[in-house]
């Protein structure tokens, strides 16, 4: 209950007990002569208290004067009427507190001079000591309270340690994955789920396309720790626009804590310069080798003026040197396919090695001597050069001539005439090669319509998103189109004077 | 009464550039202390803090927020649901004063109108101010938002910007008046009963 002293007064109606000993007129006797202790032993409040029978923790303070009851009204003499009453103390003041030392009886009298009644008042004095609300105290406690509520309650929030908020992947190579770990620990008081959130400048991706989390979500028992791998492998698909800057090696990640905070991780680095998924048209200026021009730049080098600027600075050349025929990269493959490969069976569908494809791309990149490695190595980075390239060989502004024209011969060889030089030259190139292993076809196994088939996809090659849009059966007769079209080369002699 | 959410609770969003103390005011109001050295905040923090006013209690969900450059991109996604937007910037650094507009522009984009926004100028304890209080009330003013100067080291005016944005929220009328219906539900109408009269006047004896 919400108090702390109980005062409980009244007309209790408690008598003094009569017996055939101790009669009415012995008590008007005893009451008249003060001898109230010896009332009091056959007091029945003060009876079935001493046997816990009722008010058991209550007090009363001692009683020092007459019974209050009954009296003839408007006297001070005892009831005089037929029934006889016996005096008794009908009238009583009980006090409580669950500690006694705070509430102290002053006075506990009757008044006799109040004569309206059969009974005669009672009063009492307590002093008592009583809590108080001091409000400065009952701010202070309240923040005192509130703040460790808060403190308790900001501790079950999900709490993690990082490896690192930063992660710089440096001089990344074209198509080499690369990774590192993210290590998370909880060190909180309760497990975590993490995951990574999607974000709008990513077109609601986790992570930049070219960047892999493995695993994105993940449950962390207290004290215990995940490792999450960022893997950043920059491939054909995402190679063209780092070399047109249309993106670069950064991305900030959010890693979400649920029912908590979020952590911002940041990946940067840098993307060797690389001749895949350039141009033709740049690369037919490049005259030194790619991995010489930071990424990005490449770019300018097909604008001979950025290039004779570039050059100016190398001490060389002050003019720009005349553009070559076909980018050396292209001619190196062939030429050491030509070389080396044109027995060779299987010689597009092998794949070779990861590690000599490696090797051989670095090659290309940084002038390194001799290509090493298996033929189907070589033949393997043959196709990824093609197939990175911004624009493919065939450029895609004559793909819907060439699906056009290919069932005839003399149309396609008017559509050879539409492409830009240094297309044509390529193209021209490529299918002077592939009929020299056709030459071969007893030794290589291979014919006409399996190389038209590999080389007219890679030669012709759609962008991710026409891949995406498209249908599977649109996309499967675009293809045989697209293979009829290098067929007709192939077996044909269509490409007479041009070189 | 509701009883399933006893407190009402409020977002709390903490806008502004790099290092102009939006940590630090959380901290100061939290736990009331100030850490001299500076680290950066990497992310969205959350904090919740149970606010006494007067005779109400609210519970603030305080979101404080990265104000490093590189990711200024990301940070507007979380001014989403927030009832207050407190917008800080150092008064002894103009450059973080110039970006306030942008802030409150993305607070303003977000909440629109539905917002409390309370610009704060913070560092009040350092001597080189370059933007006077005067200065900071005017851009209040034009921008139709709160102001407070304070300083997170030394505690200045922290409380009073908490208890300021909290006492505009326009939903706090609306309590005030719910609680009012509440009261008057809770009073007990005590009508005297009549007893039958002989009862209440014989003495039982």
């Amino acid at each position: 209950m919400d108090h702390n002293f109980i005062i409980w007064m009244g007309d209790l109606n408690y008598r003094i007990q009569t017996s055939v000993d101790f009669s009415t007129e012995i008590i008007k006797a005893l009451a008249d002569l003060y001898q109230f202790n010896k009332l009091l032993q056959h007091d029945q409040l003060q009876q079935q208290q001493k046997r816990g029978e009722a008010f058991t923790h209550f007090k009363e303070p001692p009683i020092d004067f007459k019974p209050t009851y009954k009296f003839d009204p408007s006297t001070n003499s005892w009831d005089s009427s037929e029934k006889n009453r016996a005096p008794a103390w009908c009238d009583r003041i009980l006090y409580y507190c669950d500690d006694m030392s705070y509430i102290k009886n002053l006075s506990y009298l009757s008044h006799p001079e109040m004569i309206i009644s059969d009974h005669k008042p009672v009063s009492a004095t307590f002093e008592l000591q009583v809590k108080v609300v001091v409000p400065d105290r009952e701010k202070q406690t309240i923040d005192e309270i509130s703040f460790k509520l808060d403190k308790l309650y900001n501790e079950t929030l999900p709490q993690v340690e990082l490896n690192s908020y930063e992660f710089k992947f440096e001089k990344v190579k074209f198509m080499v994955e690369r990774t590192q770990v993210l290590k998370v620990r909880n060190i909180g008081h309760r497990p975590v789920q993490l995951g990574f959130k999607p974000t709008p400048d990513k077109q609601d991706r986790i992570s930049k396309p070219w960047l892999s989390i493995r695993p994105d979500k993940a449950l962390i028992l207290t004290s215990e720790e995940v490792s999450i791998n960022l893997t950043v492998n920059i491939d054909s698909d995402h190679v063209t626009s780092f070399n047109k800057r249309t993106d670069s090696l950064d991305d900030i990640l959010v890693l979400n804590l649920e029912g908590g905070k979020d952590i911002f991780i940041s990946v940067s680095g840098d993307l060797l310069s690389t001749c895949f998924g350039s141009s033709l048209e740049t690369l037919i200026h490049v005259h030194t080798y790619v991995r010489e021009v930071p990424t990005g730049q490449l770019l300018d080098l097909s604008m001979s003026s950025s290039w004779e600027e570039y050059d100016s600075q190398a001490l060389s050349v002050r003019k720009a040197p005349p553009p070559l025929d076909i980018p050396k990269e292209l001619y190196r493959l062939v030429q050491y396919l030509l070389d080396h490969g044109l027995n060779a069976t299987a010689l597009f569908t092998d794949g070779g090695l990861s590690s000599e494809r490696e090797k051989i791309r670095d090659t290309l990149d940084t002038g390194g001597e001799e290509l090493v490695g298996s033929v189907y190595s070589v033949a393997a980075v043959l196709l990824t050069f093609l197939r990175s390239l911004e624009d493919p060989v065939v450029p895609r502004s004559v793909h819907q001539r060439c699906m056009d024209a290919s069932n005839n011969p003399t149309l396609c060889r008017q559509v050879l005439l539409q492409m830009a030089e240094v297309h044509r030259r390529c193209f021209v190139f490529i299918v002077t090669f592939l009929k020299k292993l056709l030459e071969h076809s007893q030794e290589n196994k291979m014919d006409a319509k399996v190389l038209a088939s590999i080389f007219g996809e890679v030669l012709m090659n759609s962008t991710r998103e026409e891949k995406l849009s498209r249908n599977k059966k649109t996309l499967s007769q675009i293809n045989k189109k697209k293979m009829t079209f290098l067929y007709q080369f192939l077996a044909n002699d269509l490409t007479v004077n041009y070189k | 009464m509701d009883f399933k959410n006893p407190m009402r609770k409020f977002k709390i969003v903490f806008l502004g550039e790099e290092a102009v103390g939006k940590t630090s005011i959380i901290t100061r109001f939290m736990y009331d202390t100030f850490d001299s050295n500076y680290q950066a905040t990497i992310g969205i923090d959350f904090l919740a803090k149970t606010m006494y006013l007067d005779d109400r209690t609210v519970r603030l969900q305080l979101w404080d927020t990265a104000g490093q450059e590189r990711f200024k991109a990301l940070v507007p996604a979380y001014i989403r649901d927030s009832a207050i937007a407190i917008v800080v910037y150092d008064i002894t650094n103009s450059a973080s004063f110039d970006a306030v507009d942008q802030w409150i522009e993305d607070v303003r984009a977000e909440r629109g109108d539905d917002v409390v926004i309370v610009l704060t100028g913070n560092k009040l304890d350092l001597e080189d101010r370059v933007i006077s209080t005067e200065k900071g009330e005017s851009k209040a003013k034009e921008l139709n938002v709160i102001f407070v100067e304070t300083s997170a080291k030394s505690g200045a005016n922290i409380k009073q910007l908490f208890k300021r944005a909290v006492l505009a929220l326009p939903s706090m009328e609306i309590e005030e008046e719910e609680e009012e219906e509440n009261k008057k539900e809770d009073i007990v109408q005590v009508t005297p009963v009549e007893e039958e009269k002989d009862q209440s006047t014989v003495c039982w004896c």
